[in-house]
């Protein structure tokens, strides 16, 4: 595949080196604390997930990594170089999709990505891009055309016009289906197989527990746990947690297919057939 | 640092073409001007306007006199006075409209996220304004000495470039405008505040020289006021550059004023 990893940096002389690392950083709007000193390494090659819920500071550390907001305290350092300070080198090594950011409406899916390019300085292949997330056969289309799953493929793409070592992801599935979902992180993965290091915000605990090497769980600014999944896990088990277990027989998602005569693949159930023969008579 | 030197030389430095700032001047530059073409709506109304305008305006049929005493028909001054307002038009929607929506929607913080300046997407948005500006300037001009047969005694170059070049200051103060405005909805009532006194007041379309005096000194300030001014001394006296300091002036005043503010208070995120 065309968008194979650049080598070098996620072995040899990169392997000391964190592809990120965020030292004491703080946020603060006005006379509110939104991120209160965190700090936390990411290695070259991890997917490393921030967890928490809306409000605890996701977002505004992802700024502060992209460059976009400046850190109250603190600093940020991709592949070593000091974002504050080097914006537009840390940048070279950075993709970003970042949430409440659009595309724009006049140009085609391969323009976009051109456009992107030469905000990088670079000239990427729009082809194998499109490819990488099934959108091959569309060069030509607007954004507008695309389902909502589509869309969130087409700014994983954009977010690797510039051949990064580094992606960011933010919240990078929110809104999708389950099945458009396991669609993004199938490709999630194998930009990680491809070397990248990955950091994406989520607020579902499913896709950081299936996606992520290390999560950090961010909540009201602070980081009030980083390691594992399993091991943060076994941590709670360890204190005597025990989760209340109720089998059923059948869930809501069962009563909701039943009901909408489709399954996830969209295909019709039986009890969809009964309903519409039945109704027929 | 060199393993850092090393990551940029194997990651993208590998396919880089040119420096993102001007890369991405040229891209975002070229990128404005199919927005442009490809809003059929957008482009007949913008290029269509001039026409409709002089197709309403041609029947007021009467004649004005000339600061130097000689007498024409409306259509000689009204051609340049609508040439001046279609540059402010042109500099004012074609930068509030589009700008506050590519803000709204995070398209500029998308760009802003890249190594591109700010400086370049403002340059980019600045020089395809001044093409949409000269080519609708050009179409006013040709339909309104051709077809409606204005007699405009100046320079047709010096009209032509001086308008084009006077639509500068109104993308200065769209750019501002955009700066300051908190959502959206705010850009057209703020256009409002521009246009209506600048339609009135500025001598484009209504002799100034009825207006009570503190009301002519209040409105031979507006930016439109010194850009109708300058283009009705070319295209009616004749005069040339030389003659036109205080409009100049005028005009530099606002273009720079607003260009301070705009780098003061314009963010792309």
């Amino acid at each position: 595949m065309a968008i194979a990893a650049p080598d070098g940096w996620q072995t040899g002389a990169g392997a000391a080196q964190p592809a990120l690392r965020v030292a004491d950083l703080h946020k603060r709007y006005g006379k509110f604390d939104a991120v209160r000193g965190i700090s936390f390494d990411v290695q070259p090659g991890e997917i490393f997930g921030l967890l928490g819920p809306n409000g605890a500071g996701k977002t505004s550390t992802l700024e502060m990594v992209t460059g976009l907001r400046d850190a109250t305290a603190g600093k940020v350092e991709i592949f070593g170089i000091d974002i504050a300070r080097h914006r537009a080198e840390a940048r070279a090594l950075l993709g970003v999709q970042l949430q409440e950011s659009d595309f724009f409406d006049h140009l085609t899916l391969k323009e976009q990505l051109e456009f992107l390019g030469a905000c990088y300085g670079v000239k990427p292949d729009t082809g194998a891009l499109l490819g990488y997330v099934d959108l091959g056969d569309r060069p030509n289309w607007r954004l507008k055309q695309l389902s909502g799953g589509q869309q969130q493929r087409f700014a994983l793409a954009a977010a690797l016009v510039n051949d990064p070592p580094l992606v960011l992801l933010d919240e990078p599935s929110t809104g999708l289906d389950p099945t458009a979902r396991r669609q993004l992180w199938s490709l999630i993965r194998r930009l990680q197989e491809g070397g990248r290091t990955i950091v994406l915000s989520t607020h579902y605990m499913e896709e950081a527990e299936e996606l992520c090497d290390r999560v950090a769980v961010m909540d009201r600014g602070v980081i009030a746990g980083i390691d594992t999944p399993l091991a943060l896990i076994h941590e709670l088990i360890a204190t005597g947690f025990k989760r209340e277990v109720v089998v059923r027989d059948a869930t809501l998602e069962d009563v909701f297919l039943h009901l909408t005569g489709n399954t996830l693949e969209g295909e019709p159930t039986d009890g969809r057939q009964k309903e519409n023969s039945h109704g027929n008579q | 640092m060199a393993t850092s030197e090393a990551i940029l030389a194997h990651g993208s430095a590998a396919r880089r073409t040119s420096p993102p700032w001007w890369s991405g001047l040229v891209a975002a530059t070229i990128s404005e001007i199919k927005s442009l073409y490809r809003e059929p709506a957008a482009l007949a109304f913008t290029l269509g306007q001039p026409i409709v305008l002089l197709v309403i305006l041609v029947a007021f049929d009467f004649h004005t006199t000339l600061p130097n005493g000689k007498v024409v028909p409306y259509l000689d001054v009204l051609v340049p006075g609508l040439i001046a307002f279609i540059g402010m038009t042109v500099g004012l929607n074609g930068v509030l409209f589009p700008l506050s929506r590519y803000k709204e929607r995070g398209i500029l913080r998308r760009v802003a996220a890249t190594p591109m300046p700010t400086g370049s997407f403002v340059v980019a948005m600045i020089v395809s304004r001044l093409l949409i500006a000269l080519a609708v300037t050009l179409i006013t001009w040709v339909f309104g000495v051709y077809v409606f047969g204005a007699d405009l005694t100046g320079s047709a170059f010096l009209l032509i470039a001086f308008a084009t070049i006077g639509s500068l200051a109104f993308i200065a103060l769209g750019i501002v405008m955009v700066a300051f405005a908190r959502s959206e909805d705010d850009v057209a009532p703020l256009m409002m505040l521009v246009l209506i006194p600048s339609i009135l007041f500025s001598g484009a379309f209504l002799d100034r020289s009825g207006l009570p005096d503190w009301l002519h000194w209040i409105t031979s300030g507006l930016p439109l006021t010194f850009l109708t001014d300058a283009v009705q001394q070319i295209a009616n006296l004749g005069h040339g550059l030389s003659d036109l300091g205080t409009d100049i002036l005028g005009l530099a005043i606002w273009c720079v004023g607003a260009t301070i503010l705009a780098a003061w208070r314009f963010k792309m995120a």
